[in-house]
Formats: structure tokens, sequence, C-alpha cells
């Protein structure tokens, strides 16, 4: 990791601070608070992968809420038909990871190809999410349709324990992410993001990296809807929607795209402000993330986080380097004397000056 | 079977309308405007309000273009003249300002399903069966939409302009055309015909805060597929519209929404320039 033996020192006493906070914090909290914020950790998970396939290669997706949605749906599918159990909850996990790989392969190949655009590769990414969605809406009872599944026996934990878990996991994938992001392979996918035909002049398949890449998302992604349904033991098609998929791309945006704790710190916000804001104003709440995201894309469009950083910056006299200056060249006298140039190629001269 | 097939035309009528604002938006601006659905919301209510005001049909379709070319000229100044050189994130901003609009009416008019009287009612004997007359209207109405519009693209100085800054938008400039307010009267003009094409649409359905979704993302696939010509965003509303009433009817209406979703992609896969001349 870059920085040497203090960052990395700082960056795990920075992990344990965390780590330790989540594992104290529902001492503290109360119980609504402490809900909200399980959940919210799970979406958190799914909005670094949105980061990741944003923030770091370069394709806005609204289609990771349809990998969240797949967990969702086959945990709660295996629990309804067949009951809780160990072995249930172990076809629940590879349901998930089948599904999610299955349908993010199909998607990276329809998406990622030698000639194709960030555009199309974004439409069909909104195309993944409707499909699924409308899927499970022409699923009667066995998706629930637009009712969803509710009532399915899960996991049983009681809420501190489930918060610790969510918590720690959140942390878990987001040092993975972190580190991965911060390795070559980091490098890697932004030079995918910012000059995509060089790297295919370098020789690098980035179709293939991007399809990977995106397996990979969507294998979080899934995990982390699998834990969002096993602590809430509900299945509704909004968890795979469109819509929630672009939620998750406003949260990225006003975290701060490009870093993963932008994601987590845009996640958590909107999650926990959203549910202690839009019950009492839920019109006025949908309005000021709309003007927040205009606002985010035009004047900061590194989010929270990046105006976080440019205070601290601020704050502490640091500047960026200015170029420096060449010392113009000690004036000589000219040269005073020329001898004569010729340069031939077979039967023409190019150059000649005497 | 005749009726599937007036089914089809009338469809491709409706969609051709509510494409058209997004198509020239994205041909002159290489942006997709997201707020679309809302623009569209806007003239379902204008269209509202003018029913309620019992103002004539005739007066209520220039009223919705009118609202929704305002809203329109007010986002390209404030949002989307910034956003040129970033057209991913020019679908996040028009996102956000969809978002704002839809709650600006929902807090407006109240979230509620609302209706307007459609001005032509009841059906008229077409070829041996009774169909639906103001659906036949939407076909003579994207007719006129289109004629319209090929004929200002063609015969005004504004289209010259338009169709020069379409080409090669850095040549235009250099020639002195003003290509900002070609695109302030594209995107004004685009979202007129969104409007126009919600007050259209209203008598068919209904007017809630949320109608333009749906439509939104059909419009989207088939302006994506016909690649900026307007000639070739009928044809996809042809066949691609007709897809759609051919899988409502035959196989399955939840399948049916999402045909156009689905082979659009496709055609896209195989054939990047979609259903434009190559």
């Amino acid at each position: 990791m870059a920085g040497g033996f203090p960052a990395r020192l700082s960056f795990v006493a920075l992990v344990l601070v965390a780590a330790g906070l989540v594992v104290a914090a529902p001492s503290f909290l109360d119980t609504y608070l402490v809900n909200i914020l399980i959940r919210a950790f799970f979406v958190a998970m799914a909005a670094i992968t949105v980061d990741i396939m944003w923030g770091y290669c370069g394709t806005l997706t609204f289609g990771q809420s349809a990998f969240f949605g797949i967990g969702v749906y086959a945990l709660a599918i295996v629990f309804t038909e067949y009951g809780f159990g160990t072995w249930q909850a172990f076809a629940a996990l590879g349901a998930t990871l089948a599904v999610t790989a299955v349908v993010a392969a199909l998607t990276g190949w329809l998406s990622f190809y030698p000639g194709s655009t960030p555009l199309y590769a974004s439409i069909v990414s909104l195309v993944v999410p409707i499909v699924l969605v409308q899927i499970l809406y022409s699923g009667g009872t066995f998706t629930g349709s637009s009712s969803g599944l509710v009532g399915f026996e899960s996991f049983d934990l009681d809420l501190e324990n489930w918060f610790r878990l969510a918590g720690l996991g959140l942390i878990a994938v987001a040092v993975v992410a972190l580190i991965v992001m911060r390795s070559d392979t980091g490098r890697l996918l932004a030079a995918l993001r910012d000059n995509d035909a060089r790297c295919t002049y370098l020789g690098i398949d980035t179709s293939r990296i991007r399809i990977a890449v995106l397996t990979l998302t969507a294998l979080v992604a899934g995990l982390a809807g699998f834990g969002y349904a096993a602590f809430g033991a509900i299945a509704a098609p909004e968890n795979a929607s469109f819509t929630f998929g672009t939620r998750l791309i406003i949260m990225v945006a006003l975290g701060g795209r490009g870093t993963i704790v932008g994601a987590i710190v845009g996640a958590l916000s909107i999650e926990v402000a959203s549910a202690y804001l839009s019950g009492s104003f839920p019109y006025v709440w949908e309005l000021i993330i709309g003007v927040a995201l205009i606002a985010v894309i035009l004047a900061f469009p590194d989010g929270l986080v990046g105006v976080f950083r440019k205070l601290r910056r601020g704050l502490t006299g640091f500047r960026a380097a200015e170029a420096t200056h060449l010392r113009p060249p000690p004036l000589r006298s000219w040269p005073t004397r020329t001898a004569t140039w010729r340069s031939r190629f077979t039967g023409l001269a190019s150059i000649s000056a005497a | 079977m005749l009726t599937v097939v007036l089914d089809a035309v009338t469809t491709a009528a409706l969609l051709f309308i509510i494409s058209s604002g997004l198509l020239i938006v994205f041909g002159v601006m290489k942006i997709i405007n997201f707020a679309h659905a809302a623009f569209l919301t806007v003239g379902g209510y204008a269209a509202l309000v003018g029913a309620q005001l019992g103002l004539p049909w005739v007066l209520v379709l220039p009223l919705a273009f009118i609202a929704g070319g305002i809203c329109g000229a007010l986002s390209e100044a404030i949002i989307v003249r910034r956003l040129y050189q970033r057209p991913l994130d020019a679908i996040l901003a028009t996102w956000g300002l969809g978002i704002v609009i839809g709650q600006l009416i929902t807090l407006a008019f109240g979230r509620e399903v609302q209706f307007v009287q459609a001005p032509i009612t009841g059906t008229v004997a077409f070829a041996g069966l009774d169909y639906s007359a103001y659906r036949l209207v939407m076909v003579a109405a994207a007719v006129i939409v289109a004629v319209v519009f090929t004929g200002l693209l063609s015969g005004t100085r504004l289209g010259l302009s338009t169709r020069a800054v379409i080409m090669n938008e850095m040549l235009a400039q250099g020639l002195g055309v003003n290509s900002a307010r070609v695109r302030l009267a594209t995107f004004a003009v685009g979202s007129g015909l969104a409007a126009l094409s919600g007050a259209l649409i209203t008598p068919l359905s209904s007017v809630d805060p949320n109608m333009g979704l749906p439509w939104l993302i059909s419009a989207f696939m088939l302006v994506m597929v016909s690649g900026g010509s307007l000639l070739a965003l009928a044809v996809s509303c042809l066949v691609l519209g007709g897809c759609q009433v051919i899988v409502s009817t035959f196989v399955n209406p939840i399948l049916g929404g999402l045909t156009i979703a689905i082979l659009a992609a496709v055609v896209l896969r195989v054939r990047p320039k979609g259903f434009a001349r190559a």
C-alpha cells in the first residue's frame, strides 16, 4: 500500500476503532436507530459495489440493485418454500451466489465488448433490474408478485448481534475494497475508466476485466441482499428495482464517488435521514434529495468526502504543488560559425543550408 | 387480427410522439434527458388544469407545449448547459431534475390519480370493426408531429442551424452558428414535445405524478435504437411497438412491457447503429 508504514499503521488503527465502535454501539443507541442502521449497513455494502463499478471503473450502473434483489429473493423463496434450517440456509446462499454470477456474466457479456460505449453499458444495466422486477411480478405466489414475500422464518439472532454482524461485515467489505483499490488492481481499473482505448492498445483485455469486476461486485451485492432479507424477513420487488438502483447511485454521488468511504457515508446518511424524515415530510425529503443530486453533479462532483478533503487541505495549509519554474538558460552569444549542413536520401536533398 | 394491427399502429404512433422530443434532444446535444418523464407529467397536469378551467382542447395542447417548453428552457439554462462535456453526469443531473419536478407536482396537486375527459369519445367504424376514435386520432397526431418537425428542420433557418450543429458542432460554430441558442431552442422544443405528448395521452389513461416513468424507459430505448434520425425512429416505433403489442396480446402483458427494452438492447448489441442508415 502506498504511503509506507505510518500510513498502514493509521489505516489499521482506523479499522480497529471502527470495529470497536460497531461492537460497542448497540448498547448506547436506541432500538429504532439500531434497526435502521442494520439495514443501512447492508445497503452500504451494495453502495460500495456501485462505487467500484462507477467511481473506479467508470460504468454508470443502475443494475447493482438487481443483484441485491436476487440475494433477497433467493433467501426469501428458499425459506418460504422449504422452511428454515441449515441446509436451506446453505441452499439459499448457494443460489444467491450462483444466480448473481450467471446474471452478472450475462449482463457483462451484453454490455462489455470491443466497441461498446459506456452509454450502452449503462442502458443494459438499466434494463436488467426492470426485467427482473417484471419477472418477480409475474411469478405468482412463488415470488409473491407485487406484495413480495413475508413471514418466512429466518436466522434467530438478537438485534444487537445483528448490528455487530452487519457492521463488521460492512467494515470487512470496505477494508477489502480499499486494499484492492489502492493496489495495482485499482490502478488498472482507474486506467480503464480514464482511457479505455489506451488500455486496449497496451494489450489489456478491457472487456474481460470489466465482466470480471461486474461478476465479483454482483456477488458482493447479492450477499448484501441475502443479509438484508435474513435480518428483515421481508422480500419486496422494490429491493430489486431500478428506483433502488438509482438510489444507490445517488448515495455514492452524494458521498463521493471513487472513494469507498464516500459510498458508506452516502448510504448511511441517506438511509438514516430517509427513515427519520420520510415519515414526517415525505415529498420534501425526496425534493431535497433531487436538489442535492443536481447540486452535487454541478458543483461538488466529489461529494461530501471531496468537500471534507478540500476543507482539511485548506485548514492544514496544504497547497497543490506549483509548477516548478525552469530557470531561463543563461544568454550566451549566438553561434558565429555555421558549417554546411546537408542531408540526402538517395537522389533527394532534403535539407541543405550553408 | 385487424384489432391487433390497429393496436400496433396506434401504440407505435403514441410511442413516436413521446420519443420524438427525446430524440431531438439526443440528436442535437448527444445527451439523454432523464427529466423527459417529468416534462411528460408536466404536460399531463397542464391538460388537467386546462380541462378544469374549461378550455377547449384546441387551446389545451398549445398550453401544454408552452408549459413544457418553458420548463425545458429553464432547465437547459440552469443545469444542462454545464454538462455537455459529461454525458453520464447529465443523465444523473436530469434524473435529479426529474425527481425535483415530480415532487413539486406532488406538492402542488397531490398524489392521487386524476382523470381528464377525452375530447373525442366513443368508437368509430373502421374497416368493419369499432375502434376507439381517440386512438386513431393519435395516428393523425403522430403524422402531424413528424411533418411539422421535418418541415421545421428543413424549411427554417433555425432548422438549418440545428442540422449544422447535429452534423458538426465545432464547424458550425466556426461558421457563425450560435450553437448555444440552438441548444436552448432544441431543449425547449424537445421538452415542449414531451409535455404535448403527456397532454395527448392523459385521456387514454390517467394523470398522476409518476405517469411518465414507464414511458421513459421505452422512449429511451427507442431513441437509442433509432440512432438520431426521425425516420429511423418511426421505423423502430413501428417494429418494436408492434412486437410489444403482439407479445402483450398473445403471450403475456407483463412480458409485453419488457419487449421494447429487451429487443432494443439486443438490436444495439448486434448493430450499434440500431435502425439508422449506415
